[in-house]
């Protein structure tokens, strides 16, 4: 009789998932001054075959081929490695979202690549953003979106708005009162879609309450009531909360009183408490976290 | 559906008939590959045309060539934002609640979209929401039906848009349709608690119970219905409503009375939270029957005059 023997299974233990660096504003542009780098020398090369590959063929077809061969390798290289951390930054959003620690290993590996597009590395870095406004690193965050703002960002053009929320609300968090107003005078001058527009009232109505400015948080109160209600419902109630604050200091008793009662029928009950608490009075989270499918 | 209605007086909701005829008609046929693979194919021409030589002439063809890539590629992204634009438009007019402009706009938009999956499914998830609050019930179902039939049976969406179809069906008086579908996604909304999902079952429910004459269920189904429908935002009224009718209902008759006696206070109270998030004259459209509370001394909630 066989008696059966154990298997021996050897279990790799799985790696550690690898947190992103801190940001470094330095390294960042020394990473766009190498991609760039990057993308000249292939432009150059590819300009430069064209025009002398018929001189290349007549003294030899080798040679030629193999200068075609060398473009097309250096060519192919850029585009790659871009697409490759394209196809990534889409699936990047929900892992982060879900499972956030392999995120943002998975984001540490893509910040590494080069050479990779401008729109692409942006886009990247728009996401760490997210990730250190997920992990309260509000100073970090407002750093980035800082420096991501102040670069030409072509078509990635369309994350300007969230960057500028994010920023925004780094900064309100932080106090940085003066920070917060420069950023919601710029977002002002911006078209936004919609799920952004409505970030920006949460913004504003925020940076308007810390700022003592109650009699602006209740001007077209019905219209931002309105829009409040298209948001999700622990939003919707903050949001009700905080018009209750200012109908408070404006002396509007009855306002006051209604809002406060369908914020206590919007909000979870801890929720609620917190924010007449003030724990959290300037902070609602998950404001900004969508990116209004970026 | 008067096919495309120039102002919201104009506008007629189409059948349910049409909307499926229309939905099978531009159903998605996914992309076309010889369009990716296009621009490999004219680097392939350029390649050989560099290595041949024809004539002078000749010679600036591959140039022309990849000028004519680099356009073709830059129109089409143009193009394909363009289509995101429109399709973002019928998003935010649906979110808006301006129904008759977003089913217009959706109506234009889905013949473009049968090569753009995700958007494809947006836009006719955003015509059936629509049509679903426009009261075109059938043609809403119809719209429901041919989502859930593309989508996996467990996928959260499909949960989702079973619960929202199981709600039109019980508004025309489906029941048996309804029950069976709600009996189906119990299960699967348990998956999703504290959700709009859970919260939507719950909704729905409530609309069973009221609808099938069963108000003593109503009242005295088990949990907090105020913590169960939280998620719907302002949209948990309706359930409210539903309730302070359920109540309202089982208390004058008193051989109906359950054993923990809900009294007219009770009926007063749901109504008055009902009230607190939406205006009666919204909830009697969607539930015609709650207009008898017009008719009644319970007062709604009254809106401060700063609104």
């Amino acid at each position: 009789m066989t008696q059966a023997t154990p298997e021996t299974t050897v279990s790799t233990p799985e790696a550690p998932p690898r947190a992103c660096p801190a940001f470094n504003p330095r390294h960042f542009r020394r990473q766009l001054q190498l991609d760039a780098l990057a993308r000249w020398i292939v432009a150059l090369a590819i300009i430069a075959f064209v025009i002398f590959s018929q001189a290349a063929m007549a003294l030899s077809m080798w040679a030629s081929i193999l200068l075609a061969a060398a473009v097309l390798v250096l060519w192919m290289r850029l585009t790659t490695v871009s697409a490759r951390a394209w196809l990534n930054l889409r699936e990047l959003t929900p892992l982060l979202e879900e499972q956030p620690q392999e995120g943002e290993s998975r984001l540490a590996e893509n910040l590494r690549l080069w050479p990779l597009h401008r729109p692409v590395r942006l886009l990247l870095y728009h996401r760490l953003a997210m990730v250190r406004h997920r992990q309260s690193r509000f100073g970090e965050t407002s750093a980035i979106c800082a420096t991501l703002l102040s670069q030409r960002m072509g078509t990635a053009e369309r994350v300007r708005p969230h960057l500028l929320l994010l920023m925004i609300e780094s900064r309100l968090i932080e106090n940085d009162l003066w920070g917060a107003y420069l950023g919601l005078v710029q977002l002002h001058r911006m078209p936004q879609t919609l799920v952004e527009s409505l970030q920006h009232l949460a913004m504003q109505t925020r940076y308007e309450i810390a700022a003592g400015y109650h009699h602006l948080t209740l001007e077209r109160i019905a219209h931002k009531l309105a829009m409040v209600e298209l948001m999700p419902a622990p939003q919707c109630g903050a949001m009700h909360v905080l018009f209750a604050v200012a109908a408070e200091h404006r002396g509007q008793r009855d306002l006051a009183s209604w809002l406060h009662q369908r914020a206590q029928l919007l909000c979870e009950p801890e929720q609620y408490q917190a924010l007449l608490n003030g724990e959290s009075f300037l902070r609602v989270p998950g404001l900004v976290t969508a990116t209004g499918g970026i | 559906m008067t096919a495309t209605p120039r102002d919201n007086t104009a506008f007629t909701p189409p059948t349910a008939r049409q909307v499926a005829d229309f939905l099978e008609r531009h159903t998605l046929r996914g992309g076309w590959r010889w369009i990716t693979l296009l621009p490999f194919v004219l680097l392939g021409l350029v390649a050989i045309l560099l290595f041949a030589s024809f004539g002078p002439l000749a010679n600036l063809l591959p140039l022309v060539l990849v000028i004519l890539i680099l356009a073709g590629s830059s129109w089409r992204l143009r193009w394909m934002r363009a289509l995101e634009a429109r399709a973002v438009r019928v998003q935010e007019l649906t979110m808006t609640r301006h129904y008759p402009q977003a089913l217009r706009h959706a109506w234009r938009l889905l013949p473009d979209l049968r090569s753009q999956n995700e958007w494809h499914a947006r836009t006719v998830i955003a015509m059936a929401h629509c049509l679903d609050r426009c009261g075109a019930f059938e043609a809403a179902i119809a719209a429901y039906d041919f989502l859930i039939q593309r989508l996996p049976q467990d996928h959260p969406g499909a949960v989702h848009l079973n619960i929202q179809r199981a709600m039109a069906q019980l508004l025309t008086d489906r029941l048996a349709d309804a029950d069976d579908a709600l009996r189906r996604m119990r299960g699967s909304a348990d998956a999703h608690p504290g959700t709009p999902i859970s919260a939507g079952l719950r909704l729905a429910q409530l609309a069973q119970q009221v609808r099938t004459n069963h108000f003593i269920e109503a009242v005295q189904q088990p949990g907090d219905l105020v913590q169960e429908l939280r998620p719907l935002g302002v949209d948990a009224g309706f359930g409210y409503a539903l309730m302070a009718l359920a109540h309202h209902r089982v208390v004058p008759d008193g051989s109906e009375r359950p054993p923990d006696q809900p009294t007219v206070d009770d009926a007063v109270q749901w109504w008055r939270r009902a009230t607190l998030l939406l205006p009666p004259s919204a909830l009697m459209a969607r539930f015609e029957e709650l207009g008898q509370f017009a008719d009644l001394p319970v007062a709604a909630m009254p809106w401060p005059e700063a609104l």
